[in-house]
């Protein structure tokens, strides 16, 4: 707390010397960066503005802005006149959480190398689910819980459903058999990658990835639920030799059940242009 | 930049104007807007409620950003600026 005060003591310094003047002065960039003491100085000083610009930060009196200033920002927001300037008004508590997601994208971008090719709607919900899972596995549960909040604000049940999966390992487990599947052919990867993650989203109850951090078991009573459940089709893929021995248990394990069911069981076996074998199992309720 | 004044801010490319609750009301009108007895953003020329960029009216309280090019208001949820940064600034 005394941190949060000395820093609010040390903004409000600089603030002193400029109140009332069309002065702007530069203050540390630790001390802007301070989200709660910025939100404490900015709170009890109300012609106060931060203006972070190109990695530094000042303090003006927004009071002191002529009517000309004011035309020039009017003209940087016309829809009409389509700036090219990126600016942002921005709430104080809501630029800390954006800066702290901004820091993680190029991260992100390791994670899925699939992220580039994505639509926007899906590449966005991903980044988060991404973004949450980090502050989940940082222990910040309260932060991680609020952005998947806020995707379900947006997104609605798909946008809150793909970010269950991708917590859950299911995305990472579709990557990674994708990118064993397309190998290098990039074409492929940009023309497909958005359908089939939209249909995967949709049918992700029934589809099953398995990859390297797979549980066997856990699979296998998903699928036991689905046949239990009657679904009438059911898909399982594996990519590399391990992952295809994992489908290959779980298969063994429920040869019984496909039968008392009645269900088919079709198998295709492909290999990428790597050789890497790929194992398609599907099955599908019989007919009466 | 040491020195910069105003007129430089607002002439520069890419800048954040930090505000709190207050500053941001003040902005708003700069812009010309406004707020309505129940607290929805209004353009302040035609009484028209404005749209944020989840295409839905948006309170003066739930306002996160105002962003660039166009003018965008953009509700306090990470979702919608995530998306707008998506769309509009390649991000």
């Amino acid at each position: 707390m005394t941190d949060v005060v000395s820093v609010v003591l040390a903004i409000k310094s600089v603030w002193e010397a400029i109140k009332g003047t069309r002065e702007l002065k530069k203050v540390d960039l630790p001390l802007a960066m301070n989200g709660e003491a910025r939100k404490d100085f900015l709170n009890n000083n109300p012609n106060s503005t931060i203006i972070n610009i190109a990695g530094n930060c000042y303090i003006g009196d927004k009071s002191q802005i002529t009517q000309e200033e004011k035309d020039k920002l009017k003209e940087i927001y016309n829809p009409t006149t389509q700036s090219e300037k990126n600016y942002d008004i921005i709430d104080t508590d809501f630029f800390g959480r954006i800066q702290e997601f901004k820091k993680e994208l190029p991260d992100n971008k390791s994670i899925n190398p699939f992220l580039k090719f994505l639509e926007h709607d899906l590449r966005t919900i991903l980044n988060l689910s991404i973004y949450s899972k980090k502050l989940f596995d940082n222990k910040e549960g309260e932060k991680a819980q609020k952005v998947r909040d806020d995707i379900g604000k947006q997104y609605g049940k798909g946008g809150r459903k793909l970010c269950n999966l991708y917590l859950s390992g299911y995305i990472d487990g579709m990557t990674e058999f994708l990118i064993q599947e397309y190998g290098d052919n990039l074409e492929k990867v940009k023309s497909d990658i958005n359908n089939k993650i939209r249909k995967f989203v949709e049918d992700s109850d029934y589809i099953f990835f398995v990859h390297s951090s797979s549980d066997e078991n856990h699979i296998l009573n998903n699928i036991l639920e689905c046949i239990n459940q009657g679904r009438p089709y059911i898909a399982i893929h594996g990519a590399g030799p391990t992952n295809i021995k994992k489908v290959r248990n779980i298969i063994s394990k429920i040869e019984g059940e496909l039968s008392s069911f009645g269900y088919d069981k079709n198998e295709d076996n492909k290999r990428t242009l790597s050789l890497c074998p790929l194992l398609y199992v599907y099955l599908t309720k019989k007919k009466i | 930049m040491d020195n910069p004044t105003w007129s430089d801010i607002f002439s520069s490319n890419d800048v954040s104007l930090i505000v709190g609750k207050q500053q941001m009301e003040g902005f708003v009108n700069d812009l010309g807007n406004e707020k309505d007895e129940s607290g929805f953003l209004i353009d302040s020329n035609d009484k028209k409620r404005v749209i944020s960029q989840d295409e839905d009216e948006i309170k003066l309280k739930e306002l996160g950003s105002i962003s660039s090019g166009s003018k965008i208001f953009i509700k306090d949820n990470l979702a919608s600026y995530a998306e707008f940064l998506a769309q509009k600034r390649s991000l």
